[in-house]
């Protein structure tokens, strides 16, 4: 204090007022405190006034999303005629140092580190206060939008199109669903589940295993259907095909299914910014694999609808079909399950079709579901999706529709997850030495199965209907191969080569496969036609993973007309997935509307993430009302727009406000994380909901913080708000209050609110009466 | 190769009154045998015990007052 008022030296006035009168000194001490009360209060009112209208250069940030810069550190630029002492006494004022000076020579431009305590917005508020001083400002973060660490991130253009070439194509800067910047806002939430109904997922490869959907309620592999659902050790989903627990994704290539389900599912939420792959439009979320497509990628209509109910009754959000069907009419049962996704405010989001048709004319279903049908009207959790490339055309597959088809997506060149091309056999048949000794039986109607190796173009010895030539009229025979079992695989599937000579579809074979050793039977794929003389690598169908007693047979059936060479079977086994997929290699470019619906799925996903409360009608508008008009899509989708995953979520976000009070004799400041109060100068804040705040009370000086109240928080430690929040922060004084406040080093944070304007200074006339009624009676 | 629906097969979704041995006379008289019930939406998912096919028992099954729809299992394809 004795050196405060030596600064007054050349004036012995008042030097010799103080002898003479020692109140006199408290006068002055005091009134320099209140004016140093109000100077600094004024200037951080200010400070808060020119961040809300810009004032502050914001570099990055919105209400909802604060902008984030460095605590403890603040970029100061010193005018040029600036002495050393000014720099200094400005230092000493705000409690920062000069760690470094940028543009060498000059040395005006400084980064600062601040004294422990002392809060960022206060210290610009004491620098800028110095007449030494141009400018001052927190040392921001440069944050650009969001690009995560995988590996192949580059590769989808999809996400963020840089104009880069993708699979050997250049894209157009721009097009592309703003991915990156709907990741500042959010992106995923591991509550958010999604159902997958495609071929299965290949639930362990390592972008994908983290964001796989649990089911608490099933304890893995024990027999048991612990959660009484009706499906056994259903703990990543199910396998809706074949009915069992194992939902892998059964790759067979080419000419079967190259891994659909497990590529969709990738675009959605293979894990982001893990340093691995790829990442979905989602980084994180929980993926429900629901199997109903086979490894030829068929899927039946019972297999489906099994697998929507169940993801209903379990909780998802929304489910991604990326298959559909272009013949026959609208599904009354279809219609019904979709009905009641609705009415449980599932969305479901379906492919538009590759037939590059108008689906106003031809429809696909369930895409065309999205509008009225004669099984009803159009449902609002149904939206279709077309493809573009990555220059912005529709891609040249895709269907199409003005009305029936709602939005359109990226889908050519779309890298995604894989699985993996290892396997490892339950059996395998060549036929080529002892066949006889193999085990298969041949019965029924007109059977003249058995081995031959009369056929040119065959290995050695093949299986077939009719070894002395062309088959009968009216056969019904079975060639049924031995038991063989799956337990300990997974992903299996018959596979084998057939050379064939059929009436079209009057004559073929039909594959039967039995899991209780023969005695009953389903009827999984069949073939009919010709394959011109050779023999054809083809997946028959998908096997019953983890089971047993398994046969399959093979049943020839012809007309009373027309006959041919018939069939020739060949290196006939059962192939299951062998290892996991590897986080490296396991990754590949596939196109189609199958590939654009899972873009839209990912972006109702972050839409949820961002705000779960919504309903069907919300989601919808978030998706068709926000994206990104374009000339090319006029005609083709119903909003003439490309998705817009930034402008989606924005669309949907809440805010709370936390409003922090403080009270007290003391001094300090609250902070938060992630960042926004600085409590100080700004004292509410709103933050992006669903999620939460962590509030630290910092005493400065020789206060103490006293704890929380207003019934959000107790005690002295952080608070996390999730929601509305008013709460007060009370700090008392130490002893030495008086002094702290003196040092001018920041106490003036007492008054914050409006309605303290007048109170203030009266409250300190009020101290300083008393105080110099006291000292004038002591002196006496 | 892949037909446009399941050989051997069929959905019927019968009236809510119906009891459960009616439908089992019903299918019985069409020739064919219930594998599993969808249940959010009520619908039997059955298969023709015979050669019968899908288009006859269809039509058959429609026939039935107590029937509200029957259709083929039809088959999807990944897009």
């Amino acid at each position: 204090m004795s050196s405060r008022i030596s600064d007054f030296g050349p004036n012995n006035w008042f030097r010799n007022s103080f002898r003479k009168w020692p109140w006199m000194k408290v006068l002055v001490v005091t009134l320099l405190l209140i004016s140093s009360v109000c100077l600094v209060w004024t200037s951080a009112r200010t400070a808060d006034t020119k961040r809300q209208s810009g004032g502050f250069t914001r570099l990055s940030g919105s209400e909802s999303q604060p902008a984030q810069y460095v605590p403890g550190e603040l970029i100061v630029k010193f005018r040029d005629a600036a002495s050393a002492a000014t720099i200094e006494a400005a230092h000493s004022a705000a409690g920062g140092r000069t760690i470094k000076t940028f543009l060498p020579g000059q040395s005006r431009l400084h980064h600062l580190k601040l004294n422990p305590g002392v809060v960022v917005e206060d210290a610009v508020s004491q620098y800028q206060q110095s007449p030494a001083v141009e400018y001052a400002e927190p040392n921001y973060l440069y944050q650009v939008a969001m690009i995560p660490n995988d590996t192949k991130f580059t590769s989808l253009w999809g996400l963020h199109n840089t104009g880069q070439t993708v699979n050997g194509t250049v894209g157009t800067i721009g097009v592309d669903i703003d991915a990156p910047q709907a990741w500042d806002l959010t992106t995923g939430n591991p509550n958010v589940i999604i159902g997958v109904v495609d071929t299965g997922i290949a639930y362990d490869h390592p972008d994908l295993a983290q964001n796989m959907w649990i089911n608490s309620g099933e304890i893995p592999n024990d027999g048991i259907d612990n959660d009484a659902n009706g499906f056994i050790d259903d703990v990543n989903g199910y396998d809706f095909v074949n009915g069992d627990s194992d939902p892998m994704d059964a790759p067979f290539s080419p000419g079967g299914n190259p891994g659909h389900g497990t590529h969709v599912a990738g675009t959605i939420a293979a894990a982001g910014d893990n340093g691995l792959g790829i990442t979905g439009v989602m980084h994180t979320a929980k993926l429900m694999a629901l199997k109903a497509g086979d490894v030829n990628g068929s899927f039946p209509l019972t297999a489906i609808l099994q697998a929507e109910d169940y993801a209903r009754l379990k909780g998802a959000r929304a489910i991604n079909a990326s298959f559909g069907r272009s013949s026959g009419p609208c599904s009354q049962s279809e219609y019904a399950m979709l009905s009641a996704l609705n009415t449980a405010g599932i969305m479901f989001l379906v492919a538009a079709g590759n037939d590059s048709v108008n689906s106003d004319a031809t429809p696909s279903y369930p895409a065309q579901y999205s509008v009225a049908t004669t099984c009803g009207p159009g449902l609002p959790n149904v939206i279709a999706v077309a493809a573009v490339d990555q220059n912005g055309e529709r891609a040249s597959f895709s269907n199409f529709g003005a009305t029936s088809v709602q939005i359109a997506a990226p889908g050519v060149n779309i890298n995604s997850t894989k699985p993996t091309s290892n396997f490892t056999r339950s059996f395998f048949h060549d036929y080529d030495s002892n066949p006889d000794n193999l085990g298969y039986t041949f019965t029924g109607t007109n059977n003249s199965w058995g081995f031959t190796n009369n056929v040119s173009l065959s290995p050695p010895t093949s299986l077939t209907d009719s070894p002395a030539g062309k088959y009968l009229n009216n056969t019904d025979s079975f060639s049924t191969g031995p038991m063989f079992s799956t337990l300990g695989l997974r992903g299996c599937r018959l596979i084998g080569s057939i050379r064939l000579a059929t009436e079209l579809n009057f004559d073929g074979f039909l594959l039967d496969i039995s899991r209780d050793g023969g005695a009953t039977w389903t009827t999984v794929s069949g073939v009919t036609g010709t394959t011109h003389g050779t023999f054809v690598k083809i997946p028959f169908s998908d096997i019953p993973d983890r089971s047993a007693n398994n046969r399959f047979r093979f049943n020839f059936i012809s007309d009373s007309s027309n006959v041919d060479d018939g069939g020739y079977f060949d290196n006939v086994g059962v192939a299951c997935t062998a290892g996991a997929p590897s986080g490296t290699t396991d990754y590949q470019f596939l196109k189609g509307t199958s590939m654009a619906t899972p873009h839209v799925t990912g972006v109702v996903g972050l839409v949820l993430a961002a705000n779960p409360n919504l309903n069907v009608a919300q989601i919808r508008d978030a998706i068709l009302n926000t994206g990104l008009p374009d000339p090319a899509l006029n005609g083709v989708v119903s909003t003439g727009s490309r998705l817009n995953a930034r402008n989606a979520v924005v669309s949907v976000v809440n805010n709370f406000t936390v409003t922090v009070t403080k009270a007290g004799t003391g001094t300090g400041a609250v902070t938060s994380n992630p960042s926004g109060i600085h409590c100080g100068a700004t004292c509410s804040r709103a933050f992006p909901s669903p999620g939460s705040v962590t509030l630290s009370a910092t005493p400065t000086g020789e206060s103490i913080f006293d704890g929380w109240t207003g019934g959000v928080c107790a005690g002295t430690g952080t608070c996390v708000v999730s929601t509305n929040a008013t709460l007060t922060a009370t700090f008392s004084t130490a002893p030495a209050a008086l002094a702290q406040a003196d040092g001018g080093g920041g106490g003036c944070t007492l008054a914050q609110s409006g309605k303290n304007d007048a109170l203030m200074p009266i409250l300190l006339l009020v101290i300083l009466g008393v105080l110099i009624w006291k000292v004038r009676r002591r002196s006496k | 190769m892949a037909q446009p629906f399941v050989p051997g097969e069929v959905l019927v979704k019968f009236k809510p009154s119906v009891s459960p041995a009616r439908i089992d006379a019903i299918l019985k008289d069409s020739g064919a045998e219930l594998i599993a019930e969808i249940k959010g939406i009520g619908v039997h998912h059955v298969r023709i015990v015979g050669k019968e096919s899908v288009e006859s028992v269809v039509t058959k099954l429609s026939t039935f007052q107590e029937v509200e729809y029957v259709e083929p299992n039809f088959r999807f394809r990944t897009q």
